[in-house]
């Protein structure tokens, strides 16, 4: 086999390449340092397609940078084809990529070929003297490493470019995915049920609150001292003042009767006054019922004293006014939720237009002006941020409890118009009466049978009952002034305080500290209402934002040429209803989702194990987070090493013909059987001269037998070891051998130079004399000469 | 480098091996992810869209 460099380059040579080696096998070349020996084995390795820079990117740049464009050519192969290369290193990858066509022009004969191609009929291995059993399995690690992350480099590119499509449509659906409707929606649950729950809270406080100020009046009424209890002691006279008349009336109407009983008999004159007298009494007893209820409804209505028609009317209409005026406010609450519900609809899709450059875009015509999409947006965010001022939820229940006392306060009103007109009417029927009765008395009196006892208690009757009216009239005014109800004495106060105390569960020294706290806890539980109410608002809001969300997406998908692979997965005609959408964008945005997290999955993994592979290999530690993969890794490596390592020239050589049972990475022990007994020995204990030198020998035979017309160049390098030691014999013999002819067309032995040859021609004399000579000539001319290996060289 | 050795798909075969010796079944299903889905994205006949069709379609 004949090898020849030839430069291609005209300045600058580059690195040192030697330019020729031509010598039947096994060849010795030998030389200085630095002059290009074990260079040239690289490139031919690589023009064989194998790439020895796999572990070794620095290398690889600096020969990228040094190495000069030059022709290799390879003759005297099996083929009978010269092999020719033409490499041009400017235009090599930056990272020592698997060697394909970029390496440069290849040629058999005079036919173009590819690197396939050559590597067909001319192979290179190459062995170094100093490759013990440890540093082989640490290159087998590197290069299962390097191996690795060479494919998960394509895979990721390909792993990226899908992310790259699925990215976008994953953010597209994000808002329909069936997961995010569903936090939305347990969101706005959760929202609502805390708002029910403050809501319910705040009813509490308000009716403790409302329970411990009534018990705190009722104390402050039925205080033995001061004010209250003269203004308590004045109804109480009253109320029996009154009570003593109302007997007194009871007393004449009875009395009354029994007289009209015998009046009655006294003829028919007499009838008919009795008849009237009947009708009388009853008119002013409906009267003075309807007398105590229009004083209850004065009462009620607040007033000191009744008014009359027209300022009654008054009030009406200012109360109406009043209530009017709340219901116009509380509308406007109302509207302003609406529309900001309306606006929070509205400005997702126009704030996305506006995203996609869609801003200056004619939306609307008002006024014949066209209303852009960015006007549009500007104008909902500024009424959105007007609208944000209207009275918050809590205003609004306080303007609709406003609203229910005004209500209450005008029905107040219309019920004492009321009633003051049936008390009015029942006054005028009193009078009709007591004009018939004036009638039917002279009749009485022209017939001469008027009794005496009836006439004083008719007029008893009639000063009593203008007594009572006067003391209700007083009553009214004394119960408004003491803040009492009407219809309550002190021992219904009384008992009224207990029973609130009861409900309350407090003693009554404890009232007016609850009273206190109930205004603290109804005042919290309104800023509880107002905040949840906010949440439960914005959760809406959200969710709205979320559907609407869904038309565009629908639209996007159905439109926009980025979706254009992914619209056949969708069946269109669902896209129109919200119901249907919202399940067919949910149902892609699942399958999206699980793609891409397919994807990211599978990335990390191939992450994790190019990381792991490159620390197993530079023996670092693996992180803590490698527990789960870390175990198989190991196996999986040591099973490889194993089977690597277990050939059967190997186990001739150094296991005794056994076969390899394990190889431990972490403990860096190997493990065989040998006569029913375990060996086990340190990867350290192979790399004795004797052992590296027996492993040599094993990886040569361990090389598949060279099929017809395949070359296979053969190169042991920096064997300086073997040639200084006494196993230099056996190495000559074992290289001239059948087993490695039949491996190796062509064997290289690559050696520095060994003596000063100069120094030597002094000592030596005949043949060897002139080969050395020879030496020293080609030493002189090329710093390297190149000759048949011979046992004696080696001796 | 070991000499006579060739590997066409290194990482494809380390991933089944690592299945193989794994016992954790949620390293083991990780792992048959990324077999099932790096099948597919070494098809020579692979291409994107195909491969997203028939994964969104499932």
């Amino acid at each position: 086999m004949r090898i020849t460099v030839k430069s291609l380059s005209t300045g600058n040579s580059g690195l040192p390449v030697i330019p020729e080696i031509d010598a039947p096998t096994p060849t010795r070349v030998e030389g200085q340092n630095g002059i290009g020996k074990t260079l040239l084995v690289r490139l031919l390795e690589l023009v064989s397609g194998e790439q020895p820079y796999a572990s070794r990117p620095d290398l690889w740049g600096s020969l990228r940078e040094g190495l000069r464009p030059l022709s290799i050519t390879v003759e005297g192969l099996q083929s009978q084809k010269m092999l020719t290369a033409r490499l041009d290193p400017t235009a090599w990858p930056d990272s020592p990529e698997p060697v394909d066509d970029w390496l440069g022009e290849m040629r058999l004969g005079t036919r173009k070929c590819s690197v396939a191609d050559a590597a067909a009929v001319f192979g290179v291995v190459r062995f170094a003297g100093n490759e013990d059993l440890r540093s082989v399995i640490d290159s087998e690690l590197s290069r299962q490493h390097h191996e690795v992350a060479s494919d998960v480099d394509v895979l990721r590119g390909r792993i990226r470019a899908l992310q790259a499509r699925l990215g976008p449509l994953d953010d597209l659906l994000a808002p329909q995915h069936p997961e995010r409707l569903r936090e939305l929606r347990a969101v706005q649950a959760e929202a609502k049920a805390a708002v029910d729950g403050v809501e319910s809270r705040l009813a509490d406080a308000r009716e403790r609150h409302t329970a411990a100020e009534r018990a705190l009046r009722i104390q402050q009424l039925l205080q033995p001292a001061g004010k209250a209890e003269a203004e308590l002691s004045e109804v109480r006279r009253l109320s029996d003042e009154l009570a003593t008349a109302r007997a007194t009336v009871d007393d004449i109407d009875r009395r009354l009767e029994e007289v009209l009983q015998e009046l009655e008999k006294r003829g028919q004159v007499d009838a008919e006054v009795a008849q009237v007298e009947r009708a009388l009494r009853s008119r002013e007893r409906r009267l003075q019922t309807l007398q105590d209820e229009v004083a209850t409804a004065v009462s009620q209505c607040g007033l000191n004293s009744e008014p009359d028609g027209k300022d009654l009317a008054a009030l009406q209409q200012q109360q109406e006014e009043a209530v009017e005026t709340l219901r116009a406010r509380r509308t406007e609450v109302d509207a302003s939720a609406r529309t900001r519900v309306l606006i929070g609809d509205l400005l997702p899709p126009v704030e996305t237009a506006v995203d996609e450059g869609l801003a200056d875009q004619v939306v609307a015509e008002y006024n014949s002006t066209g209303v852009s999409v960015s006007d549009l947006r500007l104008g909902l965010t500024k009424t959105d941020s007007r609208l944000r001022d209207v009275p918050t939820p809590a205003e609004a229940a306080s303007l609709d409890a406003e609203l229910a006392a005004a209500h209450a306060r005008l029905a107040q009103l219309q019920e004492l118009e009321e009633k003051k007109g049936l008390r009015d009417r029942q006054g005028e029927l009193v009078d009709e009466a007591q004009s018939e009765l004036t009638r039917v008395h002279k009749k009485k009196e022209a017939a001469g049978s008027a009794s005496a006892e009836y006439k004083d208690l008719v007029e008893q009757r009639r000063a009593i009952g203008e007594q009572m009216q006067t003391l209700t009239g007083q009553l009214v005014a004394a119960r408004t002034k003491a803040g009492l109800p009407r219809d309550q004495s002190p021992a219904d106060l009384q008992g009224e305080l207990d029973d609130l105390l009861a409900s309350l569960g407090i003693t009554g020294e404890e009232v007016a500290r609850v009273v206190g706290e109930t205004i603290d806890q109804e005042r919290e539980a309104n800023e509880e209402l107002a905040r949840v109410q906010g949440a439960l608002e914005l959760a809406r809001r959200d969710l709205s934002a979320s559907i609407t969300a869904g038309r565009h997406s629908a639209r996007e998908l159905l439109d926009s040429p980025r979706f254009a692979w992914a619209r056949s997965q969708v069946d269109s005609s669902a896209l129109g209803s919200d119901e249907k959408r919202e399940q067919v964008l949910g149902d892609l945005a699942t399958r999206t989702r699980n793609v891409a997290r397919e994807l990211a999955v599978t990335e990390d993994l191939l992450t994790q194990i190019v990381d792991y592979t490159e620390r197993i290999s530079q023996q670092t530690a693996l992180p803590d987070q490698a527990a789960d993969i870390a175990e198989a890794l190991w196996s999986a490596l040591e099973t490889r090493v194993r089977t690597r390592l277990d050939s059967p020239a190997i186990r001739q050589f150094l296991f005794g013909g056994n076969e390899l049972a394990a190889v431990d990475l972490r403990a860096k022990t190997i493990r065989w059987s040998a006569d029913g007994r375990t060996e086990e020995r340190p990867f350290e204990a192979f790399s004795t001269g004797e052992q590296a030198f027996a492993f040599t020998q094993a990886r040569i035979l361990s090389l598949p037998p060279l099929p017809a017309k395949k070359d296979r160049l053969l190169v042991l390098d920096e064997f300086g070891a073997f040639i200084a030691a006494d196993r230099a014999d056996a190495l000559a013999e074992f290289l001239v051998s059948a087993e490695v002819r039949e491996r190796a067309s062509t064997v290289l032995v690559v050696l520095p130079q060994q003596v000063d040859y100069s120094v030597q021609l002094d000592f030596v004399t005949g043949e060897l004399k002139q080969r050395y000579q020879a030496r020293v000539r080609e030493l002189a001319d090329r710093g390297y000469f190149t000759e048949p290996l011979q046992l004696t060289d080696l001796e | 480098m070991l000499a006579g050795h060739e590997e066409p798909d290194a990482l494809m075969s380390l991933l089944r091996e690592l299945d193989a010796a794994s016992d954790d079944s949620g390293l083991s299903e990780r792992l048959q992810m990324a077999i099932g889905l790096l099948d597919e994205l070494n098809k020579p006949s692979f291409s994107e869209e195909d491969f997203l069709a028939r994964r969104l379609g499932s």
